[in-house]
């Protein structure tokens, strides 16, 4: 990997992670149903 | 039984496309894989449309179903069976592990397949005007918007499949014409990317959580993106070799399209755009023009000439007929002004055109459905890599295969999002996957060299968790369904909302006895007569809460033939009838109490113990004219 796009790499790490967390979030209020219906 | 009637539908299906592709000369240029899945889909959209002159002469007996799918049958001969396929290379660890993925899936829609019908928009409508046209022996109008008087032509395919296996052969039919998407999504990938991307492409289609919702059931957007992509690639063909056959295609496609939702009409609009952006724009655009209109005409014509307006409701305040008892044009107006306002909550402006994708993935109105029966998180972790991949590879874009797919879906997202009639995202599925082919394609070429292949694979591996284990909790009550051998009114107890007052209903009342109901869901069920008491989609009996006056309800219930009232009331809560004049009228003996029934209702089936609601229904008789409110 070039110099040039380290940077580019770690944005992408960031994103990817960000925006994952960021969807995950919205479903914060399921986990209680799906832990009941797992059990 | 279901399954050979399933099986012979598919046959019939490939048999009726590969005619097509070899009228229209199309089938050359495919290889055996690719002609199979192309000569599905036209055979698909053909079959439904077959089904509807049929229907009009009344000729809906098994008879004539079975002859039609062995007659589409016989078309088998015309598959292609020696073609330009290029030897197969042995799958390696990646690929064995993306194929078990893609089985396992397979085994949760199995399971779907197999059991009864659940879904609420089926048992409204989708399956259940099939189940009304099959009992009359024709086409029956259904006079209500939204969800009656539409185009049919997907739902025309339930037909042969419920009148010849029964319910059964119709769910595992909605299960492999819910899949085929997927294959027809690996077949253009393949033509773009090597085979594990399109297996992982297509796996995240099939696990998409508006996909995992809607294909196993008798919605119709997932086969939809069957038409959306086969009319694609035809458009794009077109445009690459001039030729007329392809626009003859991409028209003949787009017909069916529109003959499966108004939706489809705007998708039309979008593909012929981009299809006039040549030289031989002319000619292309009349022979389009023309097979859209042949292919798709048939339901317009039969609404247009049963309300006066082709496209009802839209044109209704215009074209419409006066003399319509369950719909007229106040009803018309309230329609328009209080429940399709409601369908969209989002402004229609240039800046929420480009933040609605944003919305719709993080943070959506409850009213759009875009939480639990989304597009998934691919397209927002992918989007960098897309971007960027689209930005080093500009040069390549100008005259590629995937910049046509994408005109095509920005004008379709475009027209959707400025005039569609609602905000709801699955509506978009038809085109997810033509975004997933050019944002998979993009990221792929970005990556390519050993550049930002781990960031790129934590997104596609996260992706495809999520939406593997939302499949697995919405397959769970199919599977358990399955394996503990329970009753199918075991499963409908637990799995239709307020499905309890059903089987009663339909050993005590008899066909000479109309119900007024709420209970939209239920309409698969019933045995009986019904009317749907939504003060949105009927004006024989003023539901709405203006309307106080007992007499007047009253009247209007012996006017539409109406001889009971299902109606709820949330245990511990209200204790009031709604809306008003309901209650008024049942203190008096117009409305008499007949039998009460303890109900569950829940927002969803899949997590129907744990999110759910004690209702109790009353069944209310109607009085004779001597009961005087």
């Amino acid at each position: 990997m070039t110099n040039r796009e380290k940077p580019i790499a770690v944005f992408l790490w960031v994103w990817v992670g960000l925006a994952l967390a960021a969807y995950l979030y919205q479903f914060r209020d399921m986990i209680g149903p799906v832990l009941d219906l797992l059990a | 039984m279901a399954f050979g009637v399933v099986l012979l539908e598919i046959l019939s299906s490939l048999g009726l496309g590969a005619l097509v592709l070899r009228l229209l000369k199309i089938d050359q240029e495919l290889s055996p894989g690719e002609h199979a899945v192309f000569a599905f889909v036209a055979g698909f959209g053909l079959l439904g449309w077959l089904v509807f002159p049929l229907g009009v002469l009344g000729l809906l007996g098994k008879g004539w179903l079975l002859g039609l799918l062995i007659v589409g049958a016989v078309g088998c001969v015309l598959l292609k069976r020696k073609g330009s396929t290029a030897p197969a290379e042995p799958l390696d660890a990646l690929g064995w592990g993306l194929l078990g993925l893609v089985l396992i899936v397979a085994f949760f829609d199995l399971a779907e397949g197999l059991a009864p019908p659940g879904d609420a928009d089926s048992l409204a409508y989708h399956f259940t005007a099939p189940k009304q046209f099959l009992e009359a022996g024709r086409i029956k109008f259904i006079l209500r918007p939204v969800d009656g008087a539409i185009p049919y032509l997907i739902q025309m395919t339930y037909l042969p499949a419920l009148a010849l296996g029964g319910e059964q052969a119709l769910t595992l039919w909605t299960m492999v014409s819910g899949w085929a998407p997927a294959l027809l999504l690996f077949v253009l990938c393949r033509r773009h990317l090597g085979r594990n991307w399109s297996l992982a492409v297509a796996l995240i289609f099939l696990t998409t959580p508006a996909v995992i919702y809607a294909a196993g059931t008798g919605q119709i957007e997932v086969r939809m993106a069957l038409f959306a992509m086969a009319a694609a690639w035809a458009a794009a063909r077109a445009l690459e070799t001039g030729r007329l056959r392809y626009a003859m295609f991409a028209g003949l496609i787009v017909g069916f399209f529109g003959g499966a939702k108004y939706m489809g009409l705007l998708f039309a609009v979008a593909c012929g755009l981009v299809l006039l952006a040549q030289r031989r724009w002319l000619a292309h655009g009349l022979v389009y023009g023309a097979m859209a209109l042949l292919a798709g005409f048939q339901w317009y014509a039969w609404n247009g000439a049963h309300t006066g307006d082709p496209f009802f409701p839209v044109l209704f305040e215009w074209f419409g007929r006066d003399d319509l008892l369950l719909w007229t044009k106040e009803q018309d107006h309230y329609f328009k002004t209080v429940y399709m306002e409601y369908e969209r909550p989002i402004p229609r402006t240039p800046l929420w055109f480009f933040l609605f994708p944003f919305l719709a993935t993080l943070d959506s109105p409850a009213i759009i459905e875009a939480k639990n029966v989304g597009l998934g998180p691919f397209g927002l972790l992918v989007l960098p890599f897309a971007a960027l991949g689209a930005w080093t590879f500009r040069r390549k874009i100008l005259g590629s295969r995937l910049l046509i797919y994408t005109a095509i879906a920005f004008l379709f997202y475009a027209i959707w999002f400025f005039s569609g009639p609602s905000q709801r995202v699955r509506h978009l599925v038809p085109i997810l996957p033509l975004l997933l082919i050019c944002f998979a394609v993009a990221a792929e070429r970005l990556c390519s060299q050993n550049r930002f292949q781990a960031p790129l694979a934590a997104a596609l591996a996260a992706t495809i968790g999520f939406q593997m284990f939302v499949g697995a909790v919405v397959s769970l009550k199919y599977a358990r369904h399955i394996a503990s051998g329970e009753s199918r009114e075991a499963f409908l107890h637990k799995n239709i909302k307020n499905y309890a007052p059903v089987p009663w209903i339909n050993a005590n009342l008899s066909k000479s006895d109309k119900l007024f109901t709420s209970e939209r869901q239920l309409f698969y069920f019933l045995e009986i007569p019904y009317l749907f008491s939504s003060p949105h989609t009927q004006s024989a009996v003023n539901m709405r809460e203006d309307q106080q006056d007992p007499v007047v309800l009253y009247r209007q219930l012996k006017a539409a033939g109406i001889t009971h009232v299902l109606s709820g009331k949330l245990k511990g809560g209200e204790t009031a009838y709604n809306p008003k004049s309901l209650d008024l009228l049942s203190q008096t003996k117009c409305l008499e109490h007949l039998k009460s029934f303890d109900a569950q209702s829940f927002g969803s089936r899949t997590f129907a113990k744990s999110l759910r609601a004690e209702i109790t229904f009353d069944l209310l008789k109607v009085g004779d004219e001597k009961c005087a409110p």
